[in-house]
């Protein structure tokens, strides 16, 4: 590994130790939060807060340590001369905002068209950009459509809610 | 007794009986197929129908029939794309996934139909074995001892946790504490729901378990643009699963007797009867370090407890006429409509209908699991097609499934927020299951304690069982440690 | 380029006939039928699976879209927890006028409405009631073993188990205690009838309430239990050599403002298990649904079952009467409610402020 491509994937591991302690963190305010939303609770409501919480937090506390520990300067270059860590290329972060944004679509698509329209449509279009063919692309569709409104619609009367684009709404 | 044996096989064996039996393994086998829809969920539909039923062994035929396979199917989308299908098939993900991942999905998917039919026998032997002693047995357990329970169940988080122990401890009490939302039962406070009505039912376990789970395996997919098998060769196979379950008989055998142990729990052993096994499977056997990372002994314990505590269940329920859990309590309303009295009677007069749950537990398994291996081999390819394929009917899946915990948009808010929050931990290193065995087990711990304090003030402590229990809690916490430590020693 | 065209064109037409042929199946479907045809009837159901109410609604499922115009589907959904307030609450907030929702409730949601509190965020009286199904007064089971303890305030006190410290029959407890000097201790939380059940067969707890004559029958069956006294006013067929309360307390019966308020905390045994509908929804709507639940009340299977699961003693009150009755019983005078909450907080038992 050449000193520059180590330099960067140090920089990577500080990063990913970085968020690693961010984390923590987080876990360690849900739970000082919990105690303190708990407090003006009778006790009988609150005790397994307060013994829980009380216990989390040092915990917490003993992990934060662990990881600032990592965080510490020498540290993240000796890692990364020992760490195989490909999801540690920032080509992945891209890769995560471009997951996400097709989840959040999909679900977007359901609140505009309804489940039963937004779910072959959904999948007809990932399948599609992402590389099948045209037949794949519908076959999945209308199965995945099918299997949806068959099962769930005629068998078990889900109740779907009405979607925005009054369109699409069923009667 | 043999004559009620009998009569219990031959009303089974009756030919509407057994259609009727396979047609209620087909629905609990596409039920523990689909996450998001349960056993209680699909039996609670069939109630009105069956309940217009006049032979009662049809109707034993038909609900213990869907009851019995549902965990069996369940580990289809926890093996293919770490998604639960059921709540008895949570621990099995661990292990299961991680052997598709590797190509060896088809080898998992076998060894799981074959100890869930090992489990699905033995289970009933021991239900049959403790038919003398059932009562006694059930008395045995009071809230200081489920409550002793809990915290094992707890405590083995330590354990499953492997090398993160203080990060698995904090997910299992984040995991306690996502269990207190709603409105407390004893108090009527509402806890954590910020007079939002949707939160006052608490956060649902599917959408947990979903979103722990099934999400975060799923952009894991979609980032690598490959298939689930990280390998492109077919690896062990269908053959070797069954072998493997052969050839780790005893755990089979140890995992099955947890399964049904614990099974017969009222409120708690049908939701833990697989954790419970697994943790044993770690505890007990030799590389226990091999565990989380695709062994197929993680497969086969979860497996064997998963299908055995099904006829754990049914213990407090002949016994006493007392639910095992939500899915025996609506059977149960089903046998009263049609004559069948549960209690007592059970194990003298309706001798015969004890020995018809059973026989249908027995073969209900057996059916189940040849339709399971039967689409093994197929569905196991489906860990080699390309991954856009995949990730959209999972995604489908997941969200449909996540809908159905309230059939709310606001379920899907939420199945986003555990999928942000499965993210996170999987990215950082933070084991998941712990969470969700809090999850599992918080609202019954806390409402243990309270029984366990209310009633007996601090005497619960000096209880027999409890005493006893403590013990065996401290056992099978230190006993791994210490050989984890002799291990490291030992390198 | 004109095969991707035509393929375009494809795709857009096969989306578009997907589109069409459940939207125009479904509005074919639609017109000119029966209002509740191709719809899904939700019971909400303020208890776990497997109790009485949980029953109840499971049997009203059944048989109320028999007569119905349109057969509906029915779904069951339980919501368990302090006492019927999370059901209420969320009934209250969530369900809609379409008559589509409806919602399964028992006795202890009147009795905590009339206790009060602030989590209490529903008002019974405002639900359109449908009918209800009532099982016979409430019997009090005791272990015999714990019964010589009863009366002797030097020994170990008697434990009284419950669910939510709320229900109609611990009223006999608490006033048995307090008139009758029975040297007992109330323990409440247990999740449900089959938790408590298991308890008093395990003797985590000693008295226990219910009106399930099945449940009763088979305690007695069992052996080891006694019955100690029922909440009617006159004795149930089927247990005529258990006294009634009353008849137990004899001369040492409270009068005036205390009576007063055991008659408030134990009314709505009597109403027992009723069917309600939210309180928007349409009077026609409401009426099609007393209909029906009327003729099912009628229906020899119905009657069967309903035998089958609570005894002979049950019977069903029509809406109306329903609704009267839960407005009676709702309506307590302050200084009942006041007689009440510090009698309760002297059992330690739940009152409307949490702040025990």
């Amino acid at each position: 590994m050449s000193d520059l491509s180590m330099d960067q994937t140090a920089r990577d591991v500080r990063r990913r130790n970085f968020e690693k302690t961010l984390f923590t963190l987080f876990i360690g305010a849900v739970l000082l939060g919990a105690m303190v939303v708990s407090w003006e609770w009778p006790v009988r409501a609150s005790i397994i807060v307060l013994v829980l919480g009380s216990i989390g937090i040092a915990l917490a506390a003993v992990q934060l340590i662990s990881d600032l520990k990592s965080m510490a300067p020498g540290s993240a270059r000796s890692e990364a001369l020992s760490l195989e860590a490909p999801a540690l290329e920032s080509g992945n972060r891209w890769a995560n905002v471009e997951i996400w944004s097709w989840i959040i679509g999909f679900l977007v698509l359901i609140q505009l068209m309804g489940f039963l329209y937004a779910i072959p449509l959904f999948v007809f279009l990932y399948v599609k950009v992402y590389g099948g063919g045209w037949l794949l692309s519908v076959v999945l569709a209308v199965c995945a459509g099918g299997f949806v409104y068959v099962i769930f619609d005629m068998v078990l009367h889900v109740p779907w809610p009405n979607p925005l684009i009054p369109l699409f709404k069923m009667t | 007794m043999l004559q009620a044996a009998l009569d219990g096989l031959l009303g089974v064996l009756a030919l509407h009986s057994l259609g009727l039996m396979c047609v209620g393994v087909l629905i609990g086998s596409m039920v523990g197929f689909l996450p998001g829809i349960g056993g209680p969920t699909t039996l609670a539909i069939m109630l009105p129908f069956v309940m217009t039923m006049n032979d009662p062994m049809a109707v034993i035929a038909l609900l213990v029939g869907i009851d019995a396979v549902g965990n069996t199917a369940s580990a289809f989308p926890s093996i293919l794309i770490s998604v639960p299908g059921s709540s008895g098939s949570q621990a099995t993900i661990i292990d299961g996934f991680a052997m598709a991942k590797r190509g060896e999905a088809a080898r998992a998917l076998s060894a799981s139909f074959t100890a869930s039919l090992i489990g699905g026998l033995i289970g009933p032997i021991i239900l049959l074995a403790s038919l003398p002693f059932l009562r006694p047995l059930v008395l045995a357990f009071g809230s200081p001892e489920f409550f002793v329970l809990t915290i094992w169940g707890l405590a083995m988080v330590g354990v499953l946790s492997g090398n993160a122990p203080v990060k698995g401890l904090l997910a299992g009490i984040i995991g306690v504490l996502i269990a207190t939302v709603g409105l407390d039962v004893k108090s009527g406070i509402e806890r954590f729901a910020f007079g939002e009505p949707y939160l006052w039912e608490g956060i649902s376990l599917i959408l947990v378990a979903l979103g722990l789970f099934g999400v975060p395996e799923c952009i894991d997919l979609a980032r690598r643009k490959s298939s689930i098998a990280e390998r492109q060769e077919l690896g062990s196979g269908f053959t070797q699963g069954i072998k493997d379950v052969f050839l780790h008989w005893w755990l089979t055998v140890r995992s099955s007797a947890v399964g049904a142990w614990v099974g017969f729990l009222p409120g708690l052993g049908s939701s833990v009867a697989d954790w419970f096994a697994y943790a044993q499977a770690i505890q007990t056997e030799k590389n226990a370090h091999l565990f989380g990372k695709g062994d197929v002994r993680g497969v086969i314990a979860p497996e064997a407890a998963n299908n055995s505590k099904e006829a754990g269940s049914y213990i407090p329920t002949l016994a006493f006429g007392i639910p095992g859990g939500t899915s025996t309590a609506l059977i149960l309303t089903a046998f009263v409509a049609v004559g069948i009295n549960p209690g007592p009677e059970m194990l003298t007069t309706g001798l015969s209908f004890t020995f018809a749950v059973i026989w249908t537990l027995v073969l209900a398994n057996i059916v189940a699991v040849f339709i399971c291996m039967a689409f093994a081999k197929p569905i196991a390819k489906a860990c080699f097609v390309p991954f856009y394929t995949i990730v959209p009917l999972i995604l489908v899946f997941v969200v449909v499934g996540g809908f159905s915990a309230h059939f709310s948009n606001t379920d899907l808010l939420v199945l986003v927020a555990f999928s942000a929050l499965g993210f996170m931990m999987r990215r950082h290193g933070w084991p998941r299951a712990p969470l969700l065995l809090g999850v599992v087990l918080g609202a019954k711990m806390e409402l243990y304690l309270w029984l366990s304090y209310t009633r007996f003030g601090f005497e619960w402590l000096s209880r027999p069982g409890v005493i006893i229990l403590f013990l065996l809690v401290l056992v099978s916490v230190l006993y791994p440690l210490r050989r984890q430590k002799r291990a490291g020693a030992a390198a | 380029m004109r095969s991707k065209c035509n393929l375009w064109l494809a795709a857009i037409l096969f989306v578009a006939g997907f589109a069409w042929v459940i939207h125009g199946t479904d509005a074919a479907a639609q017109s000119g039928k029966p209002y509740y045809e191709g719809k899904t009837l939700r019971i909400l159901v303020s208890s776990s699976p497997g109790g009485g109410t949980d029953t109840t609604a499971r049997l009203v499922s059944q048989f109320l879209p028999k007569y119905l115009p349109g057969n509906p589907q029915t779904a069951v959904q339980n919501m368990p927890g302090g006492g019927g307030t999370i059901a209420n609450n969320y009934f209250t907030a969530n369900a809609k006028n379409d008559g589509l929702m409806l919602f399964q409730d028992s006795s202890s949601g009147l009795g905590n409405f009339t206790r009060g509190g602030k989590r209490i965020k529903y008002d019974p009286r405002k639900y359109k009631a449908i009918g209800s199904v009532t099982r016979g007064g409430s019997l009090l089971m005791i272990r015999k073993d714990a019964k010589s303890r009863l009366s002797d305030p030097k020994a170990k006190k008697v434990v009284v188990g419950d669910t939510d410290g709320i229900r109609t029959w611990l009223a006999m407890g608490v006033y048995g205690a307090e008139f009758l000097g029975w040297n007992l201790r109330f323990v409440y939380g247990y999740p449900g009838t089959r938790e408590l059940a298991l308890a008093l067969r395990q003797g985590e707890v000693d008295v226990w309430g219910t009106q399930s004559a099945k449940i009763i029958n088979e305690f007695l069956q069992d052996g080891g239990f006694d019955v100690l006294c029922q909440q009617e006013d006159e004795r149930r067929p089927g247990f005529s050599n258990v006294p009634t309360f009353e008849e137990v307390l004899g001369d040492k019966k409270p009068k005036g403002v205390a009576w007063e308020a055991y008659n408030a905390w134990t009314g709505p045994n009597d109403i027992d298990k009723f069917l309600v509908a939210p309180e928007s929804t349409p009077d026609h709507l409401v009426t099609m649904l007393r209909e029906a639940f009327f003729k099912m009340s009628s229906d020899e299977d119905f009657k069967k079952q309903a035998t089958q699961f609570f005894g002979d003693a049950w019977r069903i009150r029509r809406g109306d009467r329903t609704q009267a009755m839960i407005r009676d019983a709702t309506t307590v005078s302050g200084k009942a409610t006041e007689y009440l909450t510090t009698l309760r907080k002297k059992y330690n038992l739940p009152t409307g402020e949490q702040k025990q």
